[in-house]
């Protein structure tokens, strides 16, 4: 066999490893209930349980409520994050001001704290600011800039672009501020897109932010009602996994229509120095 | 239309003097072309004109007024890059509409004067297409259009047509001398091009070391050159400048021995413009290389070890190895200081 065909068999081995997981969730969330662990059903074609998904969704809630929870709180999330820091980003990029470098490095050494570290203090801030059992805990980070990763690759995103960008805009009448937006924002798309759907999947899978600030019942968002669902119902595993194929699916399915950004961006930070 | 003066302008990066000193006038409505190698400062003094970079001392004053302090977009200039830094993700017209847009001119009146860019530079069928469809003529044609739709009142070119090839640069150094000549306004052009020197320019302004060598006329600068750098710079091939003594009325180099200016006494630099040698009379000195060009012929001489270049129309008879009898006619000759470089007046 050549390379090329040694090549591919060992991708579709790869593939179906990875695949593996969502596979057997796939399938157990269609069995009979009792059956999802024990006695599964091999032909699924005649006897697949499609009213599982109807009976999870039931079971954890007001499901409409907990998606518009998340989609709220994951829409102005990647708002926050794409705007903040892209401007960070341009800042960072096209402007010269007296510390930017060293302001640069500080921001990037802020990529080396785990979430862990800043958990208790972030925590006693919000408290202190009474906006405990809210969503702003869970939106103003992204907001307010707070992803170091994104600043950088929206500053090497702006760096490759040729400086005369810049001279340009301001002969045709452009502050700073009107070339980021009419001119560098515009011209950020792919950067803008590979951003969003970073913050999309990290922030729909959240789990341990809401958990630690939303108490409220009617503020949970998928997750946590995924997790409530866990432990209520944890030997209904076919319900269990219909709901975490429903709470999972806007993920693939993002994943799978935006895959070329997704590695572009990867690539981006890769590649620029 | 505007007047630029340039009062004793400064630029200094770190250690390094980028403009020492220039002063300069550029009348209402003329072309200004300011010529020299790489780093010699034209950019900076480009973009210290557009106000894209400040000035480290100097005052620039357009019609008599200092806009050392006035952003660039309150100096009602206009600049045309390099590189065009067309914004790629607007359509044609709307690149050409941008500045006016950022004006706040009324919808209206920016689509009459798109229009009107677009008809003066035959832009009509690209009008809705991107940049990134365009051939590097037409984006520069874009560029240039981007700039007179706005009707500014002083022009700027950085090395405009340095990204196009040999036939579109001819074509659109016409061009611009077309508008320039259709629409009258005061124009700055940079460029290390001395041919589009010589030919656009109402005046030229030769820049070395980030200091005013020469300004001039093109063909005045050319005919009596200030100094041995603008000698040497200007005209292609450039000038044979042979290094010698001279004392007593007579200057020496190697075999060479031709009469001089009583000023000139001590090291001095000879030179003529290589189509001026005479060939066929004269001092015999070895070739020692020969470039057809078809339509013209170099020919290298060696000159007690420094090369003294010939160049004849057609084909020459010459050989390396062999030798050429040559005569340097005496209202030919200019004459320079060795150490300063400045020109020896007779």
């Amino acid at each position: 066999m050549s390379t090329r065909a040694w090549n591919r068999v060992l991708l579709v081995i790869a593939g179906l490893l990875f695949a593996a997981p969502l596979i057997f969730l796939l399938e157990v969330s269609l069995q009979a209930e009792g059956h999802g662990l024990g006695g599964r059903s091999a032909d699924l074609l005649t006897s697949a349980h499609f009213e599982n998904y109807a009976e999870a969704l039931r079971r954890m809630g007001d499901f409409p409520r907990l998606l518009a929870n998340t989609v709220l709180i994951t829409g102005l999330s990647i708002v926050g994050q794409c705007l903040t820091c892209s401007f960070a980003g341009y800042a960072f990029a096209r402007l010269s001001f007296r510390g930017r470098d060293a302001l640069f490095l500080l921001v990037l050494a802020t990529m080396m704290l785990p979430d862990q570290v800043t958990t208790i203090p972030r925590f006693l801030l919000f408290r202190s600011l009474g906006l405990v059992d809210t969503y702003w805990p869970l939106i103003l980070p992204t907001v307010l800039g707070g992803a170091p990763f994104f600043i950088f690759l929206f500053r090497q995103y702006f760096l490759s672009l040729p400086p005369e960008l810049d001279e340009a805009a301001r002969m045709d009448g452009c502050s700073p501020w009107s070339a980021y937006w009419r001119v560098f924002l515009p011209l950020a798309r792919p950067m803008l897109a590979t951003v969003a759907i970073f913050t999309f999947l990290a922030t729909w899978n959240d789990f341990w932010a809401p958990l630690i600030y939303v108490v409220s019942p009617e503020k949970r968002t998928l997750t946590l009602a995924l997790a409530g669902f866990n432990r209520t119902y944890n030997t209904a595993v076919e319900y269990m996994m219909a709901a975490s194929a429903v709470v999972l699916f806007p993920c693939v399915l993002v994943y799978f229509l935006a895959q070329r950004l997704f590695l572009r961006g990867i690539q981006v930070a890769a590649s620029k120095h | 239309m505007a007047r630029l003066a340039l009062r004793n302008v400064c630029k200094r990066f770190g250690e390094t003097a980028a403009l020492d000193d220039v002063s300069l006038e550029v009348g209402d409505g003329e072309f200004l072309v300011l010529v020299g190698p790489s780093g010699c400062g034209k950019s900076t003094l480009l973009r210290i004109v557009a106000g894209l970079v400040a000035p480290t001392a100097g005052d620039i004053l357009l019609d008599g007024e200092r806009v050392n302090d006035l952003e660039p977009r309150e100096r009602d200039a206009a600049m045309v890059f390099q590189n065009y830094a067309l914004y790629p993700h607007m359509s044609v017209r709307r690149n050409l509409a941008f500045p006016l847009k950022m004006a706040g001119i009324e919808r209206a009146t920016i689509a009459r004067r798109v229009d009107q860019t677009a008809a003066v530079l035959g832009l009509e069928p690209l009008l809705d297409r991107k940049p990134g469809t365009l051939s590097g003529g037409q984006m520069q044609r874009v560029a240039l259009g981007r700039a007179i739709v706005r009707n500014p009142r002083l022009f700027l070119f950085d090395e405009p047509l340095s990204n196009l090839d040999a036939k579109l640069r001819a074509e659109m150094r016409a061009e611009i001398a077309r508008l320039h000549r259709k629409f009258g306004i005061t124009t700055v052009y940079v460029t290390h091009d001395q041919a589009e020197a010589m030919t656009m320019g109402t005046r030229i302004c030769v820049l070395d070391g980030g200091r005013v060598q020469q300004v001039g006329p093109p063909l005045e600068v050319f005919e009596s050159p200030a100094t041995s750098f603008v000698a040497s710079f200007i005209g292609s091939p450039a000038m044979n400048l042979l290094r010698g003594r001279g004392e007593g009325g007579r200057f020496r180099a190697g075999p060479l021995e031709v009469p001089c200016p009583d000023s000139c006494r001590g090291e001095v630099l000879l030179g003529i413009r290589p189509h001026q040698v005479e060939v066929g009379t004269g001092v015999e000195l070895p070739v020692t290389y020969v470039e057809q060009l078809g339509s013209h012929t170099h020919i290298h001489l060696d000159l007690g070890g420094e090369k003294l270049l010939v160049t004849r129309e057609g084909s020459v008879d010459a050989r390396p190895g062999g030798s050429l009898a040559v005569r340097l006619p005496a209202d030919r000759l200019h004459w320079f200081d060795a150490s300063s470089g400045r020109r020896i007046v007779d």
